[in-house]
This record gives C-alpha cells, structure tokens and sequence, in this order.
C-alpha cells in the first residue's frame, strides 16, 4: 500500500485549549447555578414582602387581637429592618432552617420531608415511562416519514401525537378517574399505597410530554436523516435498525435531553395539580393549602424546594449536554 | 409550562436546515424571534434594509384561511356575552328539587350539587375563562414588551442585570411561576388574573428583548439614524414594526396555555371562587360529584380542551408557514421512455456497472420532466469515468440510484441495472441486496465535515461496515483500519481511531471517508464532488490520493464534479449531463473537439484543462431548466446559441457521431483547439 501522502499533525495546543475551555464552561455552569439559587432566595423573600397590606394580619384574619399579630410579627422578624431580615433569612434557609408553619405550628422542613420524596418519586416514574413510549414512539415516526407507501403511518403519528400533546392533564386527570373509579378493582386511583398506586397518576402525567417528546424526536430524526453522514452508513449497507438506533438516535439526543428536561420542569410544576386529583401525599397539597391559609414560611420552602428542583435539573442537563456532544464544546472551523 | 415544550417541539421542527445552522435554544422558550427576517449574515441587502414589519401578519389575515380564523374568534366573543345574559340568572340559582340528576330533557347534562343546570353553567363559565385568559394574556404581553424594551435600551450594567434576572424566570414553568405570584395577589379572580399575567411577562421580555437587540443593530436602524431619526421616534416608527411580529406569533402560541393555567389555578382553588364559576373551578367541583353525574366534571373538562384547541388553532394560523410548493403540474403527457429509440445491444465484454435507461421519477415528475431520464452507462473494471454538468443536472441523483441509494420518495426503473454481472432489480428483499452490495461500493460525498458521524469515533466508524456485515472481526478490523488510515496519510493512527469527528480538520476527515470506503476493497468508488468543499491545495492531495488507490486497487472510479479540470485530470471518460441527460459521451482527451454546444461552452469555462480550478461554470448565460418546467424537444435549446426549428420538436437521440456520442441535431464540427487537445 502506497502511503507517500504528506503527512498531517494537529497542533498541540488544540487539547490544551480543549480542556481550558470545558473547565471554564463546568465554571460558568456552575456559577450561573449558584446565582439562580441566590435569585430563588431573594425571589421568596421579596414574595412575602411584596404581599400587600400585612401579611401577618393577612394570616391571622380579622380576629386575631392586636396583641397576637404583635407577637407574630416578633415570631417571623418581620418588625426588623428589611435588611436584617433579609440576612436573617439567607442565612437560616443556608442552614436549611425554613421557619415554622404559622397555622399547623410544626417546623416547615418536617412538612417538606414528609411530601418530597413522593412528589420526585412520582415525578421520576412519570418521566421514565415518557422516556420509554417516546423515543421508540419517536424513531418509528421518523422512519416512517422517509418512506412514500407509509404516509398512513406518518399521518396517524402526526394526527395521535397532536391530540394527545394537547389533553390538559387535569382533564386527562379527572377522566382517567371516572373511567378507571368504577370498573377496575386493582389500580387504586387514589392515595399512595405501593407501587400499582403509581400507575395513574404516573401515566396522567405522562401522557402529554411523551407526545410531545415523540413529536421532537421524530423532528429531529428527520432532520438527522437527510444528513450527509446517514448517507455514509446507508453506502455501508446498514440496516434501518442499526441506522437508527446507532447514527440517528445518539445525534438526536442533545435535543431530545434538552427538551426532556423542559418538560420535565413542566411534569414538576404538573405534580401539583395530579398531586391534588389523586389525593397523593407529596408537596402539592401542604403548598396549595398554605398558599389559601396565608401560611407564608410553608409557602416560602415549598416554593424554594420546587424552584431548586428546577434549577438542578437545568444544571445537569447542561453538563451532561457538554459531557455528551462534542460540538457544543468545540466548533473547529 | 406547556407553551414552553409545545414551542420547542415547533421550534425543531423548523430548526436545521443545514447543518451548520445553529440549534435555537428550546430552553428560550420560543421560536427564534422575528421569523419575517430580521437579516442575519447572508440574507441579501436589499431585504435587509426592507423593514421585517407586521405587514405580513396583516396580509396573512386578509388571506381565504382567515375565514375560518375569524369564525373561531367570532364563536368565542358570542361564547363570552351570550350565555351569561341568557342563563346567568338561572345558572347561579339554586334548585333544591333536582338536585344530583342525570341527563334529561329538561336538562340535557343534568344537574349539579345544588339542583342547577350544568350545560347552562358550562356555557356561561366561558365568559370568564375566556375573558379573563384574554386579560392575563394582555397583562403578560404588555407588561413582558416594557420589561424587554427597557432592557434593550438601557445601559450595559442595568440591561445585564435584567436580562439575568428574565433569564432565571424563564427558566421557571409557568405554571410554578403563576402559583409563586399568586402568594402574592391572593387568591380570587382578579389575584390570579395577575399571577398569570405577571408569570408569562418574562417569556414576552425575553422575546422583545432579542428583537429589539436585532432591530437596533440591524441596517434599516443604521440608516434611519443616518438620516437623523432618533429617539422614540426611532423606537415607533422601526423597532416597535420588528418586535410585534414575534410577540404577536408568541402571544397566540402562548394563548391555549393561559387558559389551562386558569384553569388550573380555579381547580386548586386559587383561581375563580363561588359564586363566579369558571370551568377550573367547575371541574374542582365536578370531581366529588363523579359518581352521581358525571357530566359535572366531564363538560368542563371537554370545554377546555375544545377552547384550548381553539385558542391553538388561532395560534397557529399565526405561525404557520405557507410553504409553497413548486409549480409542479399534475398529469402532464408522460411518454413512454425512448420509444423512438431502438434497444441497443450491450457493448461486449464484462462489466463492472451496466445501466441502460436509468429513470428517476419523484412525485409528480414523471416521463420527460424526470429527474433522470435515460441514464446509460457501461463501465469496466477499473475504469475511471467522470460525470459532469451544472448543479441541477440530475448527476448525483442519477449515480445514487446506479449504486441503489436513491433518496425517499424516488422511483427508479431502468432496462439493464447490472452490477458485477448481478442484476440488482431481481433484489426483492431489502436485506439481500445489502448483503450483495456490502463491502463493493464506496461512497465519497461532497462534505467531508458532516459525511462523518459527529457522535461515534472514527475508529468504530472505519470498522463498521466489514464487522457488521461479518467479513473481518473486530480485531482484525481494526488492524486494517489503522493499515489504512496510515496509507491515506493519517499520523498516529492508533490515537486517532478513538477521536471524533470534530477533532480533524476537513482534509483529514476527507482522507477518513476515502479510507474507510477502501476497507473492503471495493470494486467500484463513488465519489461525488469530493473536493468541493475544500481548500485548493487540500483538494489537489485529495484528488491526488483517489487516483492513486484506485489504480492500486484496481476500483473503478465515477466522478462526479462540475469541474471539468478535476475530471480530466483523474479520468479517461466524461458524462455530460444536463436537464436530467446525458448530451454527450467523450474521452477526455476529445474534449477539445466535443460537438455538443453545451459540452463545448463548457470546456470553454476552463482555459487551462491541467489545473483543476474551484470555479463554476457560468460562461453560459442562463440557467439549467427545473425538471417540471423543461422545454419541449431539445434541453439545451433555450439557452443554445445553434438552436433552429427542429430543436424544439422533440429531444436528439444520443447518437455516435465522429469522436463522440452525442445528442443534437446541430453538433459543432469545427475543431479550434487543434493543438491543445493533449491530456491524460
């Protein structure tokens, strides 16, 4: 074999700078987390205050003697200055201390312990059965897209996806109650009882991402279809299934995960309402309830786990995106 | 938080057009802002300087679709002043002596709790539920458009500040914002109006915010204030046009999910409380009462799915894009192929490729107005032959087909499709013809920087086709692999087999795709303009290295090139192509001689045939015919300088005629470059 060809070396540098620039994005990932944190803080700090008149008479309702509002003020600070409220504040939510609750006088964090890990518990359940219905759901769409005689197919994808993206959960909700609440004795339908209680609830959560998270990975696997490298593997003589599953699908992943994670902040801020048609003991029914009660220290947790909820999401989203895909971490020329 | 995963979805679908087009970020919560063209880099500069105003919006509105589109709004208005005049009183009357009834006639979905009609209560909780997502879509928009103008306009600091600060809340559901916000207003109608209102704000500020940034910096602005427009005269009359476009396409978008938020705010009793009723609220009241009549629930829940999909449909007609398709008539003549033309017999002797009439039809382009019409080519081992002709021409289409890789949506028939003696249409199954064809074609493509595979390294890349289809395994795969990369040139092969793609430059990913295509020994290489996306001295080493292995190989070669230098440098046979066939058939060193006009006009591009030079061919005024729009008789004969009246009667035959193959009636027989016919 010949192999006079001139010779061709990177230059060195080209790692070097590689790594600088992953260590500066890892940084500045980080550092944008931490100050949405610090926004999240500030934000449910400023909630409070910004409730007109006082939330303290607000709270204890027109009853309550002059001499209780007094003493509740001097409970929650709220007499100092606004400064020294404010770093009262940050420091004790550092130390992971959220105050008592107003009306069931028992500290904010022992509410939120016993409803956290149901409400991510449902939330993850929700979020894999989205993930095992869309992507395969997904791919099918996108192939058969590229073919003229399955256009019944790309069709019913389209005509299905749409409809079921578009059913409110609550409405998908209290359906699936009527429907399952008489004829069928083993999927409880409310409370948490096991694991067969997850089911309904999980799947009424789901219903509508994993439409739409099909809807992009079929998008998306198109685009992908008509590149140059899907050329390369169909000149190999691929199979579809490999074609898909080993070219397609990696390259469809960085959207696919970061849409993922959209709606799985928006399968978060869901919980509340499935939470509540379900009677499911997890967060949404203490932040709903302290919310009507004026309950401001309950509230003010509750708020600051769902938005770090959110926030942490993103962030792994983003490192797991540079981790991933080598061209959001590079672009040579 | 759902208007955020249904903009996303619709923001991919119209994503990457390209490869190199950025991503819009979903997370942004919209559609990239200003679809009317707000100019980036490229577009022409007399669109730029054309204001991106709501002009189209306006037209879009007065188009026959918009019909519909007004009955859907006209249908909401009655919906929010009707009932409430017609049955308000009795809807909100209690009826102690029907309570909890099924469906009647009296009342078609029966009754509720306290004895009222719930078809009376479901239409007249429309007023508010539409009205007051109306109002807090209103409230968003307005109050998102200051916060985005402010930030745009304002000082470095302060506008880093804000556009943080609308960063974080973006980041936010919507619906979590909205019970955040209502914290603050309380609960009630007018409360949760607000907190919706104020949670959708930052998604309208982020969009403002990037509109405006691209309208001031855009040139229409540059010359509006060299003429001496400035302040908010500047802002009225040429920021404001530019950012309405996108917020009205975000506002419709966003309207569906602002009635679901009301509602959802009403059914965890935030939202609209008794005695007001809106569905939100009826449905949080329906559900206790599932088991004694369930259209409690029910109509409520149908209710808002039916106006959510009104308040979308009305969205989209907002941001849908007419695409237009191409003029393509239905049901044209189709004449049956070449049947002026008697069978010619195959050319003796065994060939690698034998394809004789190869037709491309795609869609409704069929018979004459084909992609590709009578495609024929023999070609022996190891022969090199060369496929030119303008872009358009049908070259790549028809290559593609011959080694069976024919894009979506193609139908190919031909009288003779052979290859290594097999002829490929007796392949019923998808799967056989793989396994045939495996390891026996390589293909090259045009752009070595996306023809790799940006996710999987180039190792598992070179090694794929030989492991999967079992000719080598694993190991000895990769000893070839790294035989190879070596050969084409590539330094510290056994580092390089674990890169990606992103690492190489575009002349060493060129050499990847050459290589791997050479793993198997090939018989026949593909390559179709291989060196056109890459720099000229890269290009001669890349050129250099095909002829070289294909000797060494003994591969034939089909080049596919508008560049008639690169092609008679590297090939001894030429395929002139144009409107979808081929016009003539020469050996390169006739090229000097060629006696179609098209042929000649083209040689005549390329003063110095030994240099391949980048350069398109457009010495020939005009431009190539699209397949559904050819003349009638000879292609060439609108743009050809010999035409006469014969020409337009029907298409020349491709006939021998002295040197070479031909089809015109008219060919050039004068010999100029007597001289300079020497190559090789």
């Amino acid at each position: 074999m010949a192999s006079a060809a001139p010779e061709i070396t990177l230059p060195a540098r080209r790692s070097a700078r590689r790594a600088r620039s992953l260590a500066g994005q890892l940084v500045s990932l980080l550092t944008r987390f931490v100050v949405s944190l610090w926004a999240l803080v500030t934000l449910t700090f400023l909630m409070v205050q910004l409730v007109p008149g006082d939330p303290v008479r607000a709270a204890l309702g027109m009853s309550a003697t002059q001499e209780d509002v007094r003493t509740m003020r001097h409970q929650l600070h709220l007499d100092e200055s606004l400064v020294a409220q404010y770093g009262r504040y940050l420091r004790s939510t550092l130390s992971g201390d959220f105050g008592e609750s107003i009306v069931r006088r028992i500290p904010t964090s022992q509410i939120i312990d016993a409803g956290l890990w149901n409400t991510v518990s449902l939330v993850l359940a929700a979020f894999a059965i989205t993930l095992v219905v869309a992507i395969p759901l997904g791919s099918i769409g996108a192939a058969a897209s590229q073919r003229h005689r399955r256009r019944t197919i790309d069709a019913t994808f389209t005509g299905t996806t749409a409809i079921g993206a578009s059913v409110p959960e609550i409405v998908l909700a209290v359906g699936l109650v009527y429907v399952l609440a008489v004829s069928n004795p083993w999927l409880p339908i409310a409370g948490k009882s096991g694991l067969s209680s997850y089911v309904i609830p999980a799947l009424s959560l789901s219903v509508a991402p994993a439409m739409m998270l099909a809807r992009v990975i079929r998008a998306e696997g198109r685009s992908v279809l008509t590149t140059e490298y899907i050329r390369t593997a169909r000149a190999k003589r691929l199979s579809d299934l490999r074609i898909h599953g080993r070219h397609v699908l990696p390259n469809v992943m960085p959207a696919g995960l970061t849409v993922g994670a959209l709606l799985l902040g928006g399968m978060l801020a869901s919980t509340v309402l499935i939470e509540t048609v379900y009677s499911w003991p997890g967060l949404a029914m203490p932040f709903v309830q302290a919310i009507q009660d004026k309950d401001y220290p309950v509230v003010q947790g509750i708020a600051m786990v769902y938005g770090s909820m959110v926030l942490l999401l993103n962030l792994l989203v983003d490192l797991v995106l540079t981790a991933v895909d080598p061209r959001t971490r590079e672009n040579p020329r | 938080m759902i208007h955020r995963q249904r903009n996303a979805t619709e923001g991919r679908d119209h994503a990457r057009e390209t490869d190199d087009t950025p991503v819009p970020d979903p997370r942004s919560g919209h559609r990239p802002p200003a679809p009317d063209g707000d100019g980036p880099a490229g577009v022409r500069a007399e669109d730029r300087l054309a204001h991106p105003g709501p002009g189209r919006s306006l037209r879009r509105l007065l188009q026959p679709q918009s019909v519909g589109l007004l009955v859907v709004l006209l249908a909401l208005l009655l919906l929010v002043v009707v009932p409430e005049h017609v049955w308000g009183e009795s809807a909100r009357t209690p009826a102690p002596s029907v309570l909890n009834q099924g469906p009647s006639a009296d009342h078609w979905l029966g009754t509720d709790g306290l004895g009222r009609d719930v078809l009376e209560r479901t239409f007249v909780a429309g007023r508010l539920s539409v009205s007051l997502s109306v109002l807090a879509l209103g409230l968003g928009v307005l109050s998102g458009v200051v916060l985005g103008a402010v930030t745009a306009a304002t000082g470095r600091r302060v506008a880093a500040v804000l556009s943080g600060t609308i960063g974080v809340l973006v980041a936010f559901p919507s619906l979590m914002m909205a019970l955040f916000l209502a914290v603050i207003f309380g609960a009630g109608a007018r409360g949760s109006t607000l907190a919706i209102g104020f949670a959708l704000a930052p998604y309208f500020a982020r969009v403002t915010e990037k509109a405006s940034r691209t309208a001031l910096a855009s040139d229409y602005v540059a010359a509006a204030r060299s003429l001496g427009v400035s302040g908010p005269l500047l802002y009225v009359r040429h920021v404001l046009p530019s950012i309405s476009a996108p917020v009205l396409t975000s506002a419709s978008v966003l309207s569906g999910t602002t009635l679901l938020a009301f509602a959802s705010l009403s059914f965890l009793g935030l939202g609209v409380r008794d005695p007001a009723i809106d569905w939100g609220s009826m449905l949080k009241n329906g559900v206790g009462q599932l088991y004694t009549n369930p259209a409690t629930a029910l109509a409520p829940g149908i209710a808002i799915v039916l106006v959510a999909m009104a308040f979308n449909a009305v969205g989209e007609s907002f941001t849908h894009e007419h695409r237009t398709r191409p003029a393509g008539k239905r049901g044209r003549s189709t004449r049956p192929i070449a049947a002026d033309e008697p069978p010619r017999a195959a050319p003796p002797g065994p060939h690698l490729v034998h394809v004789d009439r190869l037709t491309v039809e795609a869609g409704d382009l069929r018979g004459e107005h084909a992609p590709v019409v009578d495609f024929s080519l023999c070609l022996h081992a190891g022969e090199r032959v060369g496929l030119v002709g303008e872009s358009g021409s049908g070259k790549s289409l028809s290559v593609a087909s011959l080694i069976k890789l024919e894009p979506a949506g193609t139908r190919v028939r031909a009288t003779v499709h052979e290859f290594e003696g097999t002829d490929l249409r007796r392949f019923r199954a998808d799967r056989a013809l793989r396994k045939h064809l495996a390891g026996r074609i390589s293909l090259i493509s045009q752009d070595p920087m996306s023809a790799l595979n940006p996710v999987i390294s180039i190792g598992s890349q070179m090694v794929e086709e030989t492991v999967v289809h079992g000719h080598r395994s694993r190991r000895e795969a990769r000893t070839r692999a790294v035989e190879v990369l070596d050969a084409v040139g590539i330094r510290g092969t056994a580092r390089r087999m674990q890169s990606r793609p992103h690492e190489f430059s575009g002349g060493m990913r060129q050499r990847v795709v050459i290589g791997m295509g050479l793993m198997d020994h090939p018989a026949l290489i593909v390559a179709d303009e291989p060196t056109t996306a890459l720099d000229s001295t890269v290009q001669l080493q890349v050129l250099d290295l095909l002829k070289r292995w294909t000797n060494d190989a003994h591969a034939a070669l089909i080049l596919v090139s508008h560049d008639l230098g690169v092609v008679s440098n590297l090939c001894t046979r030429v395929l002139v192509m144009y409107g979808g066939r081929v016009v003539e058939v020469l050996k390169v060193e006739d090229l000097r001689r060629a006696q179609h006009p098209y042929t000649r006009a083209l040689v005549e591009t390329v003063p110095d045939l030994d240099a391949p030079r980048e350069r398109r061919l457009s010495s020939v005024p005009g431009r190539p015919p699209e397949p559904d729009q050819r003349p009638h008789g000879c292609v060439f004969a609108p743009r050809c300088a010999r035409v006469q009246a014969d020409c337009t009667d029907r298409m020349p035959p491709l006939e021998q005629s002295g040197p070479t193959r031909v089809a015109c009636f008219h060919p050039v027989r004068d010999l100029p470059h007597e001289g300079a016919a020497h190559h090789g």
